[in-house]
């Protein structure tokens, strides 16, 4: 990140193979949609170009990645939500549906399932400790909570979680 | 959770590659025309920070004593300011001197954003020069002198707080709200110093409310603003 401040387009290369994937994953998790996902990683990025002098040396860059990630969705969903658009006739914006993403095998899709199934706040919690490698302190940085409360989080995600699959290996 | 858990050999969900066509464009914008751009670090942001509630107190001071009002009160007013310049040194270099990540925990520095004006319009009220009855205070020309002291300070709060904003804009993604608010402390802090030293006014209510309570609006501000004006 330095680098790339320093003007280096290599540096932004570099940046953009190693963090993309995991914040296109991050971002498809939280829009259930490939679309908007990779609109809303346009827009991520676009801001850090902006703001890259105003980047303090030292800091942590997956974090700052992630909070700008998730700032910009929260806006966007903001701003879908103030237009009024794509509202159901029960007056409240639908829930994108999740895309049929190329699975491996059963239980891989079930996983994803039972991911998708998850209320949002453990979903994300989830979605940074496990599947983007946060540690517990940088995704409570992320997400404005403390250590703690994103403990439990995932703690609880992965409660729900297990019940899912059980029903899975049951029903399987 | 045990130690070994069986979700761990679970087959998670792998990171997503974004489609080529978005990987060029994102290429393409964020390495057009890409110069240097000079990246001033926390430490000296947080240095120039100080000096704008410090200018503030000074400009003050040097009115007050070309007023030829160095009196006990002003002596006894410049001792707290020293203790409370001290305090604002300690919010920079606690609350924003590190770069987002690595300052204090997100409840330490809410915690001292919400307490340390509390405790500095307690602080100026106890140790007010004189005590009058609130509708004493109210009438004719000290209620008068409040309103114009208190418009002062918050003009001159809004001022430093602006400056302190703008030398951290867009730097704080984590927790802009929390730093906005330590901003707006600064801020605070300063100008109700400055304009401690320099008001010719030493009653509780007085100092309360138009030099106190301009502290915590400060606080409310440099957290509304900051949440939009700090974050990339």
């Amino acid at each position: 990140m330095e680098r790339y401040v320093e003007g280096s387009p290599h540096a932004f290369a570099e940046l953009y193979r190693r963090v993309s994937p995991n914040l296109m994953g991050y971002l498809l998790r939280l829009t259930r949609d490939r679309g908007r996902a990779e609109d809303l990683l346009q827009v991520t990025f676009s801001k850090v170009h902006r703001a890259r002098a105003s980047y303090l040396k030292g800091a942590p860059v997956l974090p700052w990645l992630f909070a700008i990630a998730r700032r910009s969705f929260l806006d966007e969903r903001r701003a879908a939500r103030s237009r009024n658009e794509e509202l159901s006739s029960d007056g409240v914006v639908p829930e994108p549906k999740a895309e049929p993403e190329a699975v491996s095998n059963d239980v891989a899709e079930a996983i994803e399932r039972a991911i998708d199934g998850l209320p949002e706040a453990y979903r994300e919690a989830i979605q940074l400790t496990k599947i983007s490698g946060l540690s517990i302190a940088e995704a409570a940085s992320v997400l404005g909570a403390s250590e703690t409360a994103v403990k439990l989080r995932v703690h609880r995600g992965y409660n729900l979680l297990r019940k899912s699959l059980e029903q899975f290996s049951r029903s399987a | 959770m045990s130690e070994k858990d069986p979700l761990d050999d679970l087959p998670w969900p792998k990171p997503v590659e974004p489609g080529d066509a978005v990987s060029e464009s994102i290429r393409r914008q964020c390495t057009h025309a890409l110069i240097p751009t000079p990246c001033v670090r926390a430490h000296r942001r947080a240095a120039l920070s100080l000096l704008l509630p410090m200018a503030a107190i000074a400009l003050f001071t040097f009115l007050a004593i070309l007023r030829g009002d160095t009196s006990d009160v002003v002596r006894a007013a410049l001792y707290g300011v020293g203790g409370w310049a001290l305090v604002i040194v300690v919010v920079l270099l606690g609350g924003l001197a590190f770069p987002p990540g690595r300052r204090p925990a997100r409840r330490f520095r809410l915690f001292a954003a919400l307490s340390i004006p509390v405790l500095f319009v307690l602080y100026i009220t106890t140790t007010a020069a004189a005590h009058d009855s609130f509708s004493s205070f109210a009438q004719g020309a000290t209620g008068y002198h409040a309103v114009r002291c208190g418009i002062s300070c918050l003009m001159l709060g809004a001022i430093v707080t602006t400056g302190v904003l703008l030398l951290w804009r867009g730097t704080d993604p984590l927790t802009p709200g929390v730093s906005g608010a330590l901003a707006g402390l600064v801020g605070g802090l300063g100008s109700a110093l400055a304009l401690g030293v320099a008001c010719p006014s030493h009653e509780a209510w007085h100092v309360g409310i138009s030099h106190g309570l301009v502290v915590v609006a400060m606080v409310g501000l440099g957290a509304l603003v900051g949440r939009r004006l700090l974050a990339p």
